[in-house]
């Protein structure tokens, strides 16, 4: 709703009104369209104060010119640059040698900021507000002036530690919105990057950038994804996972069908190879789109060293995800109903191995399994300094101790240690892993390699299905040689892959920017 | 939704597993008509996880009630699929071995690479505890045959040798004076039952 110039509204229903916004706007939600200001700088003084009492952060600075110029400047304490508000706003008010300026003029020709606007949408203008931005306003115009003086704290770039690489780029996303955008614009100096805001969450009115390279996204999948975005009815976003797990294709999957980075170096890569990033105000991680199948087993060190250990590195974490999900099943199949598939001499070393242990093997990997998960699960919630006694607490003496008072025989441990480790060498896949792991496991125990295959199968069929943003889900993983192949199950070396080499789908010729 | 209505059908199939003992060896003795069936499986009160052998013996009026009562004495099911050699003494294949030799390829378990043995001036069953280890006995016979010193004689080559003429050899063990398990030659067989035994020199690189 716009202000009005030279309204005069009574004093109680001003009262009257702010009070009505303040318990609609806690009890509801809703925005706020309709607080307006009036040309009577008192009163919205009083508005202000009205609307956010109980707020000891917010500051009122009513600054007087040379010849009697009446403004008041309110914004939040720690959210703003002091030095801006002093010199920027606060001085050239009390320099100023008008009696009576309209917003327009006090923007233009007195306040000394980059970015100083005049702003009668009060929703945007709240928003600013509420995100650092300081508000003017003048006695005899009821419109706001809207200044840039952010200077909020934020944590410097460092390496994420969940993405560390051996070589290469060590900068990562942070929890601030503008310099995660100015990271990614550092690496794409072209015209066509583009990035689309958009405010999220009716409550924290979060901040979210849609970031696409135009002619090398497809206008589809910008739209698909701005649908999404803009259709979300949500009171709050403080993580991008908010946003994922609503806008994600097969929400119940547990496997991925959106990306996720916090490197701007991965965000870039993404873009240039056609799809979108989603920069979330607040989180340092970035969501991707559309997320394939292969991804999973790709990792950033992959384009930053040699093609030949890149590629030993890929085929070891497929095996080593196969060997996660797998390996407990078939070892519980094989010493349940297969044993004479098994070599003679293990399966006497198991045998005696398993003396004495008191549940039957299915149930030994299961226990196993939980005692695992709880064990990362008290390492990962563990601070630092515990966490390395944790590890060996979890890992080595409840592991021993354990054999050792035949709660579990030794190869079940090894080979549910080696589903654990095998199971961190794709950590984008981790969730799969753990609930496949399980799923396989219940299948191995009651019907064998039989149950394991045909639940193997099913997940392929499902896979199969799945999409993300309508690109399917196991895009360029059929054993073929081809130009669409330059980097899936392998990587090629730099001097075979094109430059525009575009995973999703390459454009034509026209499309190609 | 299909798949769901075949699932109590696949929950059929819950619950086949079982606990098993795994047999390694077996050594068959017979004394005035009745026989004795020892087992090596695997000790299940050992001090260490090592696979230390135990011997578990029963008896019967033949080979397939010797079997069933050693079954009853198992702690798991008898598992046959490992084992890897059948001793048989003096005695008890100083009648017809083709009815034992066909009934062992029928059980179910029992794989046809089954090495059987005859044990020389003794009781198959103290040759079989001999050697405290799993695998020992069949180690030393794979040695054997592949130097050449005892005729490789796997189960289904006994059936189908006595089924053509009755005739056939079977490697001898026995042990020592070192108190050790040796190779002793060779048995030979006519008429389906033991005729003599060829000395171990005799014999020697001769089966190559």
């Amino acid at each position: 709703m716009t202000a009005g110039r030279n309204e005069v509204t009574p004093p109680y229903k001003i009262t009257f009104r702010i009070i009505f916004i303040i318990v609609r706007t806690l009890t509801r939600g809703e925005t706020m369209e309709t607080i307006t200001f009036t040309a009577d700088l008192e009163r919205n003084i009083r508005m202000m104060q009205e609307l956010f009492r109980n707020d000891d952060t917010l500051i009122i600075r009513r600054a007087i010119g040379q010849n009697g110029l009446r403004c008041a400047l309110f914004f939040f304490d720690g959210m703003v640059n002091s030095l801006a508000i002093n010199q920027s706003l606060v001085r050239p008010i009390l320099r100023c040698e008008q009696p009576r300026l309209s917003a327009d003029i006090l923007a233009a020709a007195v306040l000394q900021a980059d970015e100083c606007r005049v702003e009668t949408d009060m929703n945007k203008v709240f928003a600013a507000f509420l995100y650092g931005d300081a508000i003017v306003l003048t006695d005899g115009d009821a419109r706001p002036v809207l200044v840039n003086t952010k200077g909020f704290d934020k944590r410097s770039t460092a390496e994420p530690e969940n993405e560390r690489v051996l070589s290469g780029p060590r900068e990562g996303f942070t929890e601030c919105f503008m310099p995660n955008l100015a990271l990614i614009r550092r690496r794409v100096n072209d015209p066509r990057l583009k990035f689309r805001f958009m405010r999220v969450g009716s409550r924290t009115n979060t901040n979210v950038c849609l970031c696409y390279i135009a002619g090398l996204c497809e206008n589809s999948l910008v739209e698909r994804l701005e649908t999404r975005l803009t259709a979300l009815d949500i009171d709050s976003v403080l993580d991008s996972n908010y946003l994922a797990e609503r806008i994600r294709d097969h929400r119940w999957s547990p496997f991925p069908t959106l990306g996720t980075t916090e490197r701007p170096d991965v965000a870039a890569s993404r873009m240039l190879e056609g799809r979108c990033v989603i920069v979330v105000d607040g989180s340092p991680v970035a969501l991707t789109a559309p997320f394939l199948f292969q991804e999973c087993f790709q990792s950033n060190d992959d384009y930053y060293i040699s093609f030949l250990q890149a590629n030993l590195s890929r085929i070891l974490r497929v095996i080593g995800f196969v060997f996660t999900i797998t390996f407990p099943a078939m070892y519980a199949a094989l010493m349940l109903y297969h044993r004479e598939l098994v070599p003679a001499r293990l399966l006497f070393a198991v045998s005696a191995a398993q003396r004495g242990v008191p549940l039957p093997i299915g149930w030994e990997i299961l226990l196993m399994l939980f005692v695992l998960e709880a064990l990362k699960e008290a390492g990962a919630r563990t601070p630092g300094a515990m966490g390395q006694t944790m590890s060996i607490v979890g890992g080595l003496v409840l592991g021993d101790a354990a054999v050792s008072a035949r709660f579990a025989a030794a190869p079940t441990v090894i080979v549910v240690a080696i589903a654990g480790v095998t199971g961190l060498m794709v950590p984008k896949l981790q969730t799969a892993a753990l609930w496949l792991r399980f799923v396989l496991l219940a299948a191995a125990a009651s019907w064998g390699l039989y149950g394991v295959g045909l639940a193997l199968g099913l997940t392929l069929a499902a896979l199969c299905r799945m999409h993300s943003c309508s690109v399917p889900y196991l895009l360029n993983l059929v054993p073929r040689i081809s130009a669409e192949h330059e980097d899936t199950w392998l990587r090629y070396p730099w001097f075979f892959m094109r430059c525009d080499r575009f995973a999703v789908k390459r454009p034509s010729k026209e499309e190609r920017p | 939704m299909n798949l769901l209505r075949f699932l109590p059908l696949l929950l059929l199939l819950c619950g086949c597993a079982r606990e098993v003992s795994p047999v390694s060896a077996l050594a068959l003795d017979c004394k005035n008509g009745v026989y004795c069936l020892t087992a090596e499986v695997v000790r299940q009160d050992s001090p260490d996880d090592t696979a230390a052998p135990a011997y578990l013996s029963a008896t019967g009026t033949d080979v397939t009630d010797a079997l069933r009562n050693l079954r009853s004495i198992l702690p798991g099911d008898l598992y046959l699929s490992h084992a890897q050699v059948l001793l048989l003494s003096e005695d008890a294949v100083s009648e017809s071995i083709l009815p034992l030799a066909d009934y062992l390829c029928r059980e179910n378990d029992v794989r046809l690479s089954l090495r059987a043995a005859v044990v020389r001036d003794g009781s198959a069953a103290e040759l079989l505890e001999n050697d405290n280890e799993v695998y020992a006995l069949s180690e030393l016979l794979d040695r054997s045959a592949q130097d050449g010193i005892l005729p490789d004689m796997p189960l289904y080559r006994v059936t189908d040798v006595l089924h053509a003429d009755g005739t056939a050899i079977l490697p001898a063990l026995r042990v020592d004076a070192f108190g050790q398990t040796a190779p002793a030659g060779t048995a030979v067989f006519k008429n389906e039952r033991l005729n003599c035994f060829l000395d171990g020199e005799i014999g020697g690189g001769a089966y190559a």
